[in-house]
């Protein structure tokens, strides 16, 4: 266990988890002094803390940042660990090696979409001339921290449970072994594109709260269509099934593109769904159409060259 | 109009400002003097917004201004307010022409409405034969211009001066009056702590106030 | 935005000296973690190229908790199992120099027959084989010759094998500095003189190397070997792969995780010049919250600056690590992924990464910078600015 743990991508990954998770405490103190009601009865009070505000923005800009650079580098670690791990072929194989990675990474992904929400929020409330010492904004923070320091406890869980004298399981036994892939194609790409085609009809009616409840059903549909549907027309083989092969120098890497395309857009959907102003429904058509047009592109492109279907 | 509603400032254990009540109006020119330690430039850097009160209230144009964001607070000094502090608060490393950059690249201001706008205000302020020259190698009367050049950069509403012409000769002391009288025909409101008594004895002065541990006495 | 950077870039000119020993220092640990780095991709590079050109199956004999000589007949029963293309005994060992405490590698080659390994053929293709079967003779990798020739041993070497007899074998030639990383202390010699040299008897080999036809196979004629006898341990090429990848993994992560303290210790440095309570970055951020700067503002400018010393001193000591490697070998810091308990080596690498470290390399240095810039920041931001000036 210690030799895994001392491969130096993860010492890298350790060390900047270690940053961020101080540097989120540190915030987490000064917003304590705002959970109490102090603030609206005190003057002097709400002077002295008013400064704490500035501080909580600035470190979860900073932390934003390392996150948005630190989730790439995470999903990489995972694919090289497989180098390391008997069994396991790709990224898909060490996620699955105990109960704590497919949370882990969900997590991982979830911590930067609601700190950008808060930056904006943050940013949104300081063009406010009162107001700006938002109780909710704070308890939404408590809230971010509060998976911090889950996704803290489920790093240590995850790497301190991966089984070394264990041949772990890769991806073509995982998802073809699994129910989703006995369903028919129509099954998979109907939710697919009917829940994108809603998103875009809901989007141009501007019915925001509609668009962000879909946007999260169509993180769910994509994850089953990239899965079972697209991905074996990017590695161009009906058997080989995996969300996660795609992120690999193999496919060009063409993996970060489509997922860093899906998170903006569920990102956009959900954003406007908290403001009163209303500023992102032409990035959310962009993102979604775009990604779309990439995942649909590989199952032309096949098509075309080889003039048959992967069923 | 600007109204200070029971101020007080404790600094390290000392009651600096002590419920300062204070009302002036737009475009009055007021002029405070006292002994030193009596909490005068503390009173004109709560104005400006760099000290926050301990208690109390400043309202200008009925909000008050400590209780602002940072982005307001900010538009405030920039837009609203401008200091000319008794000391150089400049960058010795810098160039005149850099220093006065500083508050004008956060404006949303192209390079040409930046660089004319500079030129005017050196002009005004009488230094623009220095423009190049670092301020490190500047004199004291010429450093206090360039704070001047600073103070005007925004066209401010507000004027707050603690003892502007402290390091001037007389030739740029009567510049500096002949700018005041100006400024408060163009509507204005100036704040001036001095003990100057050119500027104490001019005719556009308003009101008058002596300040004394921490307490502001109106004077005839 | 230009406007802003355009002063952003006039600050960081005009106080660029207070920027030089961050700088310095900086450069300095990025180029010996970089190097250390250079080093072990380079090594591993070399070493996957000759692992690459060895046998597909090392079988041997593991009985009571030891590996024993192997009889020779296991060569026949693994030629007899489908797939198996070629099959070969091997003769090695240890061979102790008590005055120096050094070990050289002692190896035995049948020089008439095809050899598994694909580096030993090309050895024995270049052999004249009749001229060095004439008498005792044998082949040397450059450490055993530095050592020799340190020791006056010029012409011959007297071993003292097992039986306390004594071995008098004549140097031939030495080995091909190509193969350093795996023969820099081997004494190669013909299969007889190795089993006189280690005590070997005749109907024993020390293992048996194989190479299967198709690779693919591999996992069934490991499976049908295991069932040739009971006392035998099979390793792969795979294995042994996976055994460097992870040593070279550990020493590296092992010397990043020793690192951290060093970088911590400078982070601290970074962290005291920003909270110092009159020092001049204060000053700095005094005199811009006078002009009206926003307090994102003033971070964004102080991170901007600190990012651009932290990416050029990034860049300055990757550059001198690659120098340092390619054309000085890279001196002391090998020493930490070779060890020095066989004969001392002296191999030129290659610098050899890929772009996905130099980013974590990249990572580990510049988000603890700027973390550790931008807490004491907040203070100097957020104090009243004439409490700072005063």
């Amino acid at each position: 266990m210690q030799h895994l743990f001392l491969s130096p991508s993860l010492v890298v990954e350790f060390l900047l988890n270690g940053v961020i998770f101080f540097l989120m405490s540190v915030a987490f103190v000064a917003t304590l002094p705002f959970l109490s009601q102090r603030y609206k009865i005190s003057q002097s009070f709400t002077y002295s803390v008013q400064k704490n505000t500035h501080l909580v923005a600035t470190l979860l800009t900073l932390v934003l940042f390392f996150k948005l650079l630190l989730l790439p580098f995470f999903l990489y670690n995972l694919d090289k660990l497989s180098l390391f791990l008997s069994g396991a072929m790709c990224a898909a194989g060490v996620v699955s090696a105990n109960s704590y990675g497919g949370v882990l990474v969900v997590v991982k992904l979830t911590t930067p979409l609601l700190l950008m929400l808060y930056a904006l929020l943050y940013k949104e409330s300081q063009m406010q001339k009162s107001h700006y010492l938002s109780r909710k904004r704070h308890i939404l923070f408590i809230g971010v921290y509060m998976l911090v320091v889950i996704e803290m406890i489920l790093s240590y869980l995850y790497y301190t449970h991966i089984p070394l004298n264990q041949t772990l399981s890769c991806c073509s036994t995982l998802y073809t072994n699994s129910s989703v892939h006995n369903r028919s194609t129509l099954s998979l790409l109907l939710p697919f594109y009917g829940v994108y085609g809603a998103i875009v009809f809901f989007t141009l009616q501007r019915k925001r709260v509609v668009v962000a409840l879909l946007s999260l059903v169509f993180l769910y549909t994509s994850y089953e269509a990239i899965t079972y549907f697209f991905s074996s027309y990017i590695y161009e083989l009906p058997s080989h099934k995996c969300p996660y092969c795609i992120l690999g120098s193999d496919y060009n890497y063409v993996g970060y593109l489509i997922y860093a395309l899906l998170f903006f857009a569920t990102f956009y959907a959900l954003k406007d769904a908290f403001f009163k102003e209303e500023t992102s429904y032409k990035r959310v058509l962009f993102f979604y159409t775009s990604f779309v047009f990439v995942l649909c592109y590989f199952f032309i492109h096949y098509l075309i060259k080889n003039g048959t279907f992967l069923w | 109009m600007i109204e200070c509603r029971a101020v007080t400032k404790i600094y390290k254990g000392k009651e600096i400002v002590k419920e300062l009540n204070l009302c002036v109006e737009e475009g009055a020119f007021v002029v405070i003097e006292g002994e030193s330690g009596g909490g005068k430039s503390t009173l004109l850097n709560m104005l400006a917004l760099l000290v926050q009160p301990t208690s109390g209230e400043i309202l200008i144009e009925g909000e008050n201004i400590a209780l602002l964001s940072d982005y307001h607070s900010s538009q405030y000094r920039k837009n609203f307010v401008g200091y000319l502090s008794q000391e150089y608060y400049l960058f010795e490393n810098l160039s005149v022409y850099e220093n006065l950059l500083a508050p004008l690249v956060v404006q949303d201001l192209s390079f040409g409405e930046i660089n004319k706008r500079i030129e005017q205000k050196l002009q005004l302020a009488h230094i623009a034969n220095k423009r190049d020259a670092k301020v490190a190698h500047l004199s004291g009367g010429e450093k206090q211009r360039v704070v001047l050049a600073k103070a005007l950069l925004n066209n401010p509403k507000l004027l707050l001066c603690d003892e502007p012409t402290a390091n001037l000769d007389d030739i740029n002391t009567q510049h500096f009056i002949a700018l005041v009288e100006q400024l408060q025909k163009e509507g204005s409101t100036l704040i001036v702590v001095t003990h100057d008594k050119r500027l104490k004895h001019l005719e556009s002065v308003s009101r008058y106030y002596k300040m004394h541990n921490g307490m502001l006495q109106p004077r005839s | 935005m230009l406007t802003k950077l355009h002063f952003a870039l006039v600050l960081l000119l005009r106080y660029k000296n207070k920027h030089l020993l961050l700088f310095f220092l900086m450069s300095f640990l990025v180029s010996v973690v970089s190097s250390v780095f250079f080093i072990s991709s380079s090594l591993q590079k070399d070493i996957a190229q000759t692992l690459d050109a060895q046998a597909d199956i090392t079988l041997q004999r593991f009985e009571a908790g030891r590996v024993l000589n192997a009889p020779q007949s296991w060569v026949d029963d693994a030629l007899d199992i489908e797939g198996v293309s070629q099959a070969q005994g091997r003769v090695y060992g240890m061979h102790f120099y008590e005055p120096l405490e050094e070990y050289f590698l002692v190896y035995g080659v049948d020089l008439y027959d095809t050899q598994v390994v694909q580096e030993l053929q090309k050895v024995v293709d270049t052999l004249d084989t009749e001229k060095f079967l004439e008498r005792k003779n044998m082949l040397i990798g450059s450490g055993v010759k530095r050592f020799f020739d340190e020791f006056a041993y010029t012409d011959y070497y007297i071993f003292r094998p097992p039986d306390r007899s004594r071995e008098k074998i004549y140097i031939y030639g030495v080995l091909d500095k190509q193969t350093d990383v795996l023969s820099n202390d081997m004494v190669l010699m013909s299969m007889q003189n190795a089993k006189k040299v280690l005590g070997v008897e005749d109907d024993f080999v020390t293992d048996v190397v194989i190479k299967v036809a198709n690779p693919k196979e591999l996992t069934t004629i490991v499976n049908k070997l295991k069932m040739l006898h009971f006392n035998v341990r099979i390793i792969t090429k795979e294995d042994i792969q996976r055994y460097y990848k992870n040593i070279f993994n550990y020493k590296g992560g092992l010397f990043l995780a020793l690192y951290i303290v060093t970088l911590l210790s400078f982070m601290l440095i970074l962290y005291q010049r920003y909270s110092l309570t009159k020092s001049d970055e204060l000053q700095e951020v005094a005199i811009l919250r006078l002009s009206g700067w926003k307090i994102d503002e003033i971070v964004w400018l102080k991170l901007f600056e600190n990012f651009v010393v932290v990416v050029s001193a990034f860049m300055s000591g990757v550059m001198v690590a690659f120098v340092y490697v390619e054309f000085f070998g890279g001196g002391v810091l090998q020493a930490l992924f070779l060890g020095d308990e066989n004969l001392h080596m002296c191999t030129s690498l290659s610098v050899d990464f890929d772009s996905a470290s130099l980013f974590g390399l990249f990572l580990f240095f510049t988000l603890p910078y700027l973390g550790a810039v931008v807490l004491p920041l907040y203070r100097a931001t957020t104090k009243d600015a004439m409490e700072i000036l005063r």
